[in-house]
């Protein structure tokens, strides 16, 4: 360390300049700052970090400019970036702090040591110049042209690729693009984290070069192709890749094919199976269905027979029952007594009216079926006891009738209504035209308000037996319902 | 992205015969030289104020 005063060389440790006295602690701090931002300058070169490397040489500079590492090593980097005139300049400068033991010479008389390689370098940075101008004029071509030259003669000048890829991509032309995407690879290479390459890259991220992921693969099919020639012929999945273990997850893949399987299976089964088993069910009830019709026709027919036959014998029954009533005597009307049982009631009138005892007599003589009396006698007789008999029953009946009407005789004290409709219609049975009968049965109707059997019998009277006494009473009662 | 911005931002290189006037108008100004200025200056300032010092009676 030398001192800021006198520039005596003073050991590092030291607090004060053994020469002139000056305290070297505030100095010594600045000098170490300084050291620091070296190294770290130090350690972004050594990985190609060119730019962030310059910044801190920068700084370390700022802090000591006699820092003759520091500006050394900025020297070095702005020579790698094509920066040969501002790594000259750092030279120079590091040679006039210390102007002995200095690898400055040794870089200062490289770069002379050649002097058309100097020239070559000049002349690209004055192209380079030239170009820029061309392009800030909006002379784009020119500029591309200039600097396609700068880039072939010196690789390493970043600044000329940077502004020959901003060139093409302002271009916006495909291939243009790829060439600066190329370009700007290749710088990259030099100053790995250089912003403004970065940036560009960025920007022309859509971009891919034909080379881009293809050269792998055929590096590794070309040995592939040597290997049939000369190896035995190996199936293709004999040796797979070994993937790296993985932790089963729930997947729901296996569900899904389940499912599909199951689709497929109930589609198979309902277009391919069911149409079969349908088919076979359809025929069994076919063939059924046919057995059951001819069993059922050959019933029907059997039916059809037995009906006939039925019919037959019934109309054979009732010839059968005729003849058996002939035989018996039968009654010849339908309910009515048989011809034994007529004669038989006869005999028994004949026997009753012989003692006189007409009402017996008279219904004995009502239980037989005149029609069926075939002899001309014994219709006589029945006529005679018929005509002897009944008009007297039929006038009893109407009297006693009479009497439960109007509460008399028998019925005294106590008006019976039904019975005298019971006894009226008894005395209609033996004469129908027993005119007082029918009046006393309207009454007992019209007593019964029952209007429309008493009209029934009152008109009867009036339109049947129009000479009966009981006309004008009957016509009188009518007037009475309102007719 | 803006390219005539870009553009723009490129400055021209320094050639060989632009390189004198380059190193000498370098700043060469860093830390230690302030630090002594603002020292020197501070010793200036107490050397006046001693000899202006004037005892009062």
């Amino acid at each position: 360390m030398n001192c800021p005063r006198c520039n005596a060389q003073v050991a590092f440790v030291k607090d004060r300049c053994d020469n002139c006295g000056q305290s070297l602690r505030n100095h010594r701090r600045i000098v170490s700052l300084s050291n620091t931002y070296y190294n770290q300058g130090l350690n972004q070169a050594k990985v190609r970090d060119l730019s962030g490397a310059i910044c801190s040489l920068k700084q370390s500079l700022e802090f000591y400019k006699m820092n003759t590492n520091a500006r050394n090593l900025l020297g070095l980097i702005y020579f790698e970036v094509g920066e040969v005139v501002s790594a000259l300049s750092e030279w120079v400068i590091s040679k006039h702090f210390q102007p002995g033991d200095n690898d400055a010479d040794k870089y200062i008389r490289m770069v002379q040591s050649d002097p058309n390689k100097l020239e070559v370098y000049n002349q690209t940075i004055k192209k380079y110049n030239s170009a820029l101008y061309s392009a800030q004029h909006g002379d784009g071509d020119m500029a591309i042209i200039q600097l396609k030259k700068v880039v072939s003669l010196n690789p390493r000048f970043i600044r000329a690729h940077q502004l020959l890829a901003l060139l093409y991509m302002m271009t916006g032309k495909k291939d243009n693009r790829a060439r600066a995407k190329r370009l700007l690879g290749s710088i990259s290479k030099i100053d790995v984290t250089n912003t403004t390459t970065i940036k560009y890259l960025k920007e022309l991220s859509d971009v891919h070069l034909r080379g881009e992921g293809a050269a792998p693969r055929k590096v590794s099919e070309a040995p592939a192709a040597e290997s049939r020639k000369t190896l035995p012929r190996v199936e293709t999945d004999a040796y797979k890749q070994i993937t790296p273990y993985k932790e089963e997850k729930p997947s729901i893949l296996p569900f899904v094919n389940v499912v599909v399987g199951v689709v497929i299976g109930m589609a198979l089964m309902g277009f391919l199976i069911m149409p079969h088993i349908n088919s076979a069910k359809s025929q069994k009830a076919n063939s059924e269905f046919k057995k059951y019709s001819e069993q059922k026709a050959a019933n029907d027919s059997d039916v059809s027979t037995l009906k006939t036959e039925n019919e037959k014998l019934q109309k054979e029954l009732n010839k059968v029952k005729k003849e058996n009533e002939e035989l018996q005597g039968g009654s010849g009307v339908e309910g009515g007594a048989t011809m034994q049982e007529s004669y038989e009631y006869l005999v028994s009138a004949i026997q009753y009216y012989q003692k006189k005892d007409n009402e017996k007599a008279a219904k004995a003589l009502a239980k037989v079926n005149p029609n069926i009396l075939e002899s001309n006698e014994a219709k006589e007789t029945y006529n005679k006891i018929k005509e002897d008999t009944f008009p007297v029953i039929s006038d009893t009946y109407f009297k006693q009738g009479r009497d439960a009407y109007n509460g008399e005789g028998e019925y005294s004290g106590r008006k019976d209504y039904d019975k005298a409709v019971s006894l009226l219609e008894k005395a209609l049975e033996y004469n129908e035209e027993n005119t007082d009968a029918m009046f006393f049965l309207g009454r007992c109707y019209q007593q019964q308000s029952d209007s429309e059997k008493a009209k029934e019998y009152y008109n009867q009277i009036i339109n049947d037996f129009p000479r009966s006494s009981r006309v004008s009473e009957a016509q009188r009662r009518l007037r009475e319902l309102g007719e | 992205m803006d390219f005539e911005a870009e553009l723009a931002k490129f400055q021209p290189s320094l050639d060989i015969e632009q390189a004198e006037d380059a190193i000498y108008g370098n700043s060469t100004t860093d830390v230690t030289d302030l630090l002594h200025s603002i020292l020197g200056e501070a010793s200036k300032a107490d050397h006046v104020n001693t000899v202006e010092w004037v005892e009062e009676s």
